[in-house]
């Protein structure tokens, strides 16, 4: 062993090397701190940029993050303030045979609503998915409200056989009416209904702005550059589109004489506009006046005007064009405010007033339900509770939890659960966090 | 009065407790530097892993061990094998990682072969390669370092935790040279690694054949393994990165500097640290980094009793005996 002298020179070097490491630790921490901030800063935004687009990113630091399954890390993505406008989950999920899917899954600043994706590719056993699938399956969630499911048989029969019945007459497509004219703040907006064996099945109410610096009323929204009393616009214009799926008629929306409705929880905005291009939509359905027939006829009228459709077609192919003179809507002997809708001015006069009869035939003809007084319940959509769809789960949530269907990819049903586990994942981790609830 | 001591017997005031004790001094710099940078998990995992391994060694050789040897012998080797090996751990590693790489390295690859002095491979490297071609996914949490002094959910997470692993290649200077950046444990300082092999040679515990070899050989070889990198302009910002960042420093001085697995022969111990780095240049680009360094060092290790076979010093009598053998 060692001798007394060696022992008290080892005890002298260890002391010596203690302090020595200290002092080199300490003058090291203090040069590169700095350095490490800013090249943090860098190595986010390279990360997280395309995720969500921020002035810089921080590191969530919560117990929940560790006790998540399935999250790694969560990241603050915040503007030039320091105000959180949005967080990105760092997410990990095995599909059925055991191969991974790492994402960052980005989310509003409230964690409702899915604002971008990306996959980060450095799996030790990845999933076997082409990054066409997954566009095409980020493209389904993006703006759509968290949790998600995909679209099972067994729901959209639970739709079909709840008591709301559809307005007769209605023909499949997808079907589309926008605003002639644009509102306060500049935007145009429209509403697309896409119809499915007779039944409303998909709705969208958004606002395009006539400045294209500026994005949909949506994104605005979401980004907090667009701000309405209550809930975010997003939120309420996918409750009201919510709401028109499983009331399947817009009268049943019980809009007031206001504008505003009190039978959708979360809708405080202004309906009237949503009310009336859904009902153009639901008039053009009943006429087979499809989308693309509506932009065609709508293109001539304004190429009518002696403006280009060209020039005032957005990079997502709407047509942002105010009408300043609204004369070729003008019904022949009507008043000033007697507008024809785009469908109607395909019609001569003769025929615009037998598609009026008709219309007020099919009016009658559609049942009143039974309880339409009382549609202030989401729940009560289903007659039965033994047919209700809450009995079921997606990722361990109640489907009555669930926000958004998606139809994900046809082909693969597993690469798509896996995406919408993803997902989910994501939405749980935010439902403890803030402490909400749908 | 030998008797019941381990072999080889030299008369000198450096024995065997001498050279691990500054062999641990030797470690301080890069023990402080895990502390500081990762906190108490980083702690934790050291004394854990220090105490695992002389806790094994401990049991095994008082208990497997024949009488006829010194069954109470203060291995502190294998406290020296527990700090190496938490020193080239993420440092949002398990505990259950630890043990399951401790006891390998102890039970399997030292006191299996005969404890210490007689381990074929290095217990802490060995220990190190086990546990990263047996669970790769446990071993992603490479955290940024003074982020978390007080977290330890890591220490507990048997699900693996990931942590993002930034691109070396935007680091500042002063982080590469401070080690302040996400890497293993204790290995991120070159700076902190060189005080500790400054400390070893002055104090001439090590000779520096090993080290010399190594950096030679990476010096070396790491230009024609990349030639196209060179002509191309990022070879040797590429090279430098490697030498300060990669942990290969670490290794050069603390797994190669190693008596019991290495050549006795200076000269042998020489080539063999070249050939290890020629190895470790080879395939680190192709395999998981810590393989790419660990692997290579285990190949020495076990080609080592071959090399003190035709080269280490003999007796006239063993000369005689081996060509009786061989006739």
């Amino acid at each position: 062993m060692m001798t007394r002298a060696q022992l008290r020179r080892m005890i002298v070097n260890i002391v010596i090397m203690l302090v020595l490491s200290s002092m080199v630790t300490a003058m090291g921490v203090y040069i590169s701190m700095n350095k490490t901030k800013i090249r943090k800063q860098d190595y986010y935004k390279q990360m997280f940029s395309d995720v969500i687009e921020a002035d810089s990113y921080e590191e969530l630091k919560h117990d929940l993050v560790a006790s998540t399954e399935g999250v790694n890390h969560v990241y603050l993505a915040l503007d030039a303030e320091g105000k959180t406008i949005g967080y990105i989950a760092d997410i990990s999920v095995k599909d059925r045979d055991g191969y991974e899917l790492h994402s960052y899954v980005g989310v509003n600043s409230d964690g409702s609503t899915v604002i971008g994706y990306k996959r980060v590719k450095d799996e030790l056993s990845p999933m076997l998915i082409e990054d066409v699938e997954l566009r095409n399956l980020s493209s389904q969630v993006m703006f759509k409200q968290v949790p998600v499911a995909l679209n099972m048989k067994g729901y959209e029969e639970a739709v079909i056989y709840s008591e709301y019945t559809p307005p007769v007459g209605l023909n499949d497509g997808i079907y589309y009416a926008q605003s002639l004219t644009k509102d306060s703040k500049g935007y145009i907006d429209y509403v697309e209904i896409e119809i499915d064996g007779g039944r409303i099945r998909r709705v969208v109410w958004d606002g395009i702005n006539i400045d294209p610096t500026t994005g949909s009323r949506n994104k605005a929204s979401l980004t907090g550059a667009y701000v309405i009393s209550g809930e975010n616009w997003a939120t309420q214009s996918y409750n009201i589109c919510h709401a028109l799926i499983e009331l399947q008629d817009v009268s049943r929306l019980a809009m007031k004489s206001d504008g505003t409705t009190e039978i959708i929880e979360g809708v405080t905005t202004d309906i009237s506009a949503f009310v009336a291009l859904a009902s153009e939509c639901i008039d053009n359905s009943r006429a087979g006046f499809d989308k693309d027939a509506y932009i065609s006829k709508l293109s001539s009228i304004i190429e009518s005007q002696g403006t280009s459709v060209e020039y005032v077609t957005d990079s997502n192919g709407f047509i942002v064009y105010p009408f300043e003179d609204l004369s070729p809507f003008r019904k022949e002997n009507g008043s000033d405010t007697d507008l024809m809708t785009v469908y109607e001015t395909t019609l001569t006069q003769e025929e615009l007033t037998e598609e009026e009869q008709d219309k007020e035939k099919a009016i009658t003809a559609t049942p009143t339900p039974a309880q339409t007084a009382d549609i202030g319940d989401e729940d009560g959509l289903v007659k039965d509770p033994s047919d209700s769809i809450i009995s079921d789960s997606v990722d361990g949530i109640p489907m009555s939890e669930v926000r958004s269907f998606i139809p994900g990819l046809y082909y693969d049903e597993q690469k798509s659960e896996t995406f919408v586990t993803t997902v989910n994942t994501a939405y749980k981790f935010f439902r403890e966090y803030m402490n909400w609830v749908v | 009065m030998i008797k019941g001591y381990f072999a080889p017997f030299i008369h000198s005031e450096k024995n065997a407790p001498f050279i691990y004790i500054n062999v641990l001094t030797a470690l301080i710099p890069c023990i402080v530097l895990s502390v500081v940078y990762y906190g108490l998990r980083a702690a934790i995992l050291i004394i854990l892993s220090q105490l695992l391994f002389f806790t094994l060694d401990f049991a095994f050789s008082r208990f497997l061990r024949p009488k006829t040897v010194n069954r109470d012998y203060l291995d502190l080797s294998s406290i020296i094998s527990g700090t190496i090996f938490a020193l080239l751990l993420p440092p949002d590693t398990s505990v259950f990682v630890v043990i399951l790489g401790t006891a390998f390295g102890s039970v399997v690859i030292k006191q299996l072969f005969g404890g210490v002095g007689s381990n074929i491979m290095n217990p802490a490297i060995a220990a190190r390669l086990f546990v990263q071609l047996l669970m790769p996914d446990k071993l992603l949490g490479f955290s940024e370092p003074m982020t978390e002094f007080l977290k330890l959910d890591s220490l507990i997470d048997i699900t693996g935790h990931k942590a993002l692993m930034g691109d070396i290649r935007n680091l500042y200077a002063a982080e590469i040279i401070a080690g302040n950046f996400a890497t293993f444990i204790g290995v991120g300082s070159c700076i902190m690694i060189l005080l500790g092999a400054g400390y070893l040679l002055f104090r001439r515990i090590v000779r520096g054949y090993a080290f010399t070899g190594y950096l030679l050989g990476i010096i070396l070889i790491y230009p024609c393994a990349h030639l196209r990198a060179f002509v191309m302009g990022s070879g040797p910002m590429n090279f430098l990165l490697f030498i300060l960042t990669s942990g290969c420093l670490f290794i050069a001085i603390f797994a190669l500097g190693d008596f019991t697995t290495m050549p006795i022969n200076p000269l042998m111990r020489f080539a063999s640290a070249f050939i290890c780095a020629a190895l470790t240049v080879v395939i680190y680009d192709k395999v998981d980094p810590i393989i790419g360094l660990c692997a290579p060092v285990l190949f020495v290790n076990i080609a080592t009793p071959a090399i003190d076979y035709y080269t280490s010093s003999m007796t006239h009598k063993e000369v005689k005996r081996r060509a009786g053998d061989l006739k």
